[in-house]
């Protein structure tokens, strides 16, 4: 059995959703930050539009990822080699959100500082906690997948 | 009473900003210097580079990377 086409399907979702999860929560309904916010502080008409021009490229590249995962997992469907695991799925959508959080908290908040978590705090601790779920995503995905493909081990050995 | 009908008079006779990117106003002209300004391969670039990764890391994760390292080190 071949677990990789089902994880790299699940990956790129998650990294999707997590995508998505940043962009709807913290750019759009709670506005806490945008794209470039920490370049374009968000008091004149003029930066807030710029703004949301650059957070609607990020939105559809979360969207271009979202359909690239559920190009693959169609893909995953096809093959009767790949177990069909709800558990591996959710295992490895959580690691690609934890890989959202952590690759873009680092490169954007932390490297290029181009926005923040909360803007108006700039570099604070909301940006570690972002940091910190990331890798704990992730380490819960990994533990899920390994317990699962053990369990998928004693069923197709 | 007199204030109110005031404020409800400008309601309706001010105009919209027309502030999308493509309008055809002054906001709008401004709107289109900073988003296309010196800096828009820079942003264009910034905007981009996490998603680089994340499908790189994707790919690495899918051709197992460390294990493909670890058995070819071992056959050696």
């Amino acid at each position: 059995m071949n677990n990789k086409p089902l994880i790299a399907a699940g990956n790129v979702m998650g990294v999707g959703m997590g995508g998505f999860a940043d962009g709807i929560l913290f750019h759009q309904i709670l506005q806490l930050h945008s794209m470039l916010s920490a370049k374009l502080p968000q008091d004149t008409i003029v930066n807030i539009k710029t703004s949301m021009v650059w957070d609607g490229l990020f939105h559809a590249l979360t969207w271009i990822t979202t359909a690239i995962s559920i190009s693959l997992l169609w893909e995953v469907a096809r093959q009767k080699n790949v177990p069909w695991s709800g558990r591996i799925f959710f295992g490895s959508g959580l690691m690609g959100w934890g890989i959202f959080n952590l690759v873009e908290g680092i490169i954007d908040h932390y490297i290029l500082g181009i926005h923040h978590v909360v803007e108006r705090f700039g570099l604070s601790i909301y940006d570690h906690m972002f940091l910190a779920s990331g890798v704990l995503f992730i380490a819960i995905g990994l533990i899920t997948i390994r317990s699962e493909k053990s369990h998928l081990q004693h069923i197709y050995p | 009473m007199k204030v109110f009908v005031l404020c409800l008079l400008f309601l309706l006779i001010s105009t919209i900003s027309a502030a999308c990117p493509f309008c055809k106003s002054e906001t709008a002209t401004q709107i289109r210097r900073l988003l296309f300004g010196h800096d828009f391969f820079l942003n264009l670039f910034i905007t981009l580079l996490p998603f680089a990764i994340f499908f790189l890391i994707t790919i690495f994760i899918y051709n197992d990377g460390w294990q493909k390292k670890v058995s070819i080190n071992n056959n050696k």
